[in-house]
């Protein structure tokens, strides 16, 4: 039996509300939805080198939650070697979902909320798939 | 008169409370205080290779707002060519007044409170850093 968590790295950026919301659905999964199976990356520890969150994310599948196109996240997780193993661009899941729209980068208000709360049920399924495959 | 910019690199870490009082500052600063006088630097878009703030790092005054003691805002402003003017280091404002966050998804009033504390402290900064 596979041991293994889905590492979850979101966004984290701060120049527009869909890395808040990444931020906060990135939360969600790790506190709430899906805390015995996921294990949180820390994008900024990451790009500064911290070992134990390079090694997670080199020995985990790692599930990327991206604001947007330009795909940030993902871009720093595989420069560092990790295993990337899902994606998720919350700006689809926005098209998909009547194009909710956040208040603010800093207030996600209702819309964004509801955003995120698609958005973390969406990434914890993501989690369950992704540990079903590793089983096998 | 100049248009010199102060860059504020928040560490917008998401493991600890602190990571997300330090976003906290940076919206302060860049939204309430001094809107006029700051860039907000996001650090995955540094990181991704975002010209616009590689750019800003290197030609700008810089003010960088570490939330624990991987340093890791220091250590990226650094490596993209920024010379830091200030560092806030929040373990240290907990402790000079007495706020302590605990939740990193809802920093609370107390983490609004330090993130107050510590922009109001910083935009002394930025306006000595703009002139």
């Amino acid at each position: 039996m596979s041991n293994k968590k889905v590492a979850v790295a979101a966004c984290t950026g701060l120049d527009q509300p869909l890395g808040t919301v990444a931020r906060k659905a990135g939360y969600q999964v790790l506190d709430k939805l899906r805390p015995e199976k996921t294990v949180l990356l820390c994008t900024p520890a990451l790009i500064a080198g911290v070992k134990e969150d390079v090694v997670y994310a080199k020995e985990n599948p790692v599930l990327v939650i991206d604001g947007c196109e330009k795909a940030c996240c993902e871009k720093i997780v595989r420069e560092i070697g990790g295993n990337v193993t899902g994606i998720m661009r919350i700006n689809d899941v926005q098209k998909q979902h009547g194009d909710l729209q956040p208040a603010s980068r800093r207030r996600l208000g209702p819309e964004g909320e509801k955003l995120v709360e698609i958005v973390a049920k969406l990434a914890a399924e993501e989690v369950d798939r992704i540990l079903e495959k590793e089983k096998q | 008169m100049t248009n010199k910019k102060v860059c504020v690199v928040p560490c917008s870490g998401m493991g600890k409370a602190l990571g997300s009082v330090a976003r906290e500052v940076g919206f302060i600063l860049a939204e309430d205080l001094r809107p006029d006088k700051t860039f907000l630097v996001c650090i995955p878009s540094l990181a991704a290779g975002s010209e616009e703030y590689g750019r800003m790092l290197k030609t700008n005054p810089v003010i960088v707002i570490d939330g624990c003691a991987e340093r890791c805002a220091t250590k990226i402003a650094v490596k993209n060519g920024a010379k830091i003017n200030a560092r806030f280091f929040l373990p240290e404002s907990i402790r000079k007044y007495g706020l302590k966050p605990t939740n990193r998804d809802d920093i609370d009033i107390e983490g609004e409170n330090l993130a107050k504390k510590v922009a109001e402290e910083a935009s002394a900064n930025v306006d000595k850093l703009a002139e």
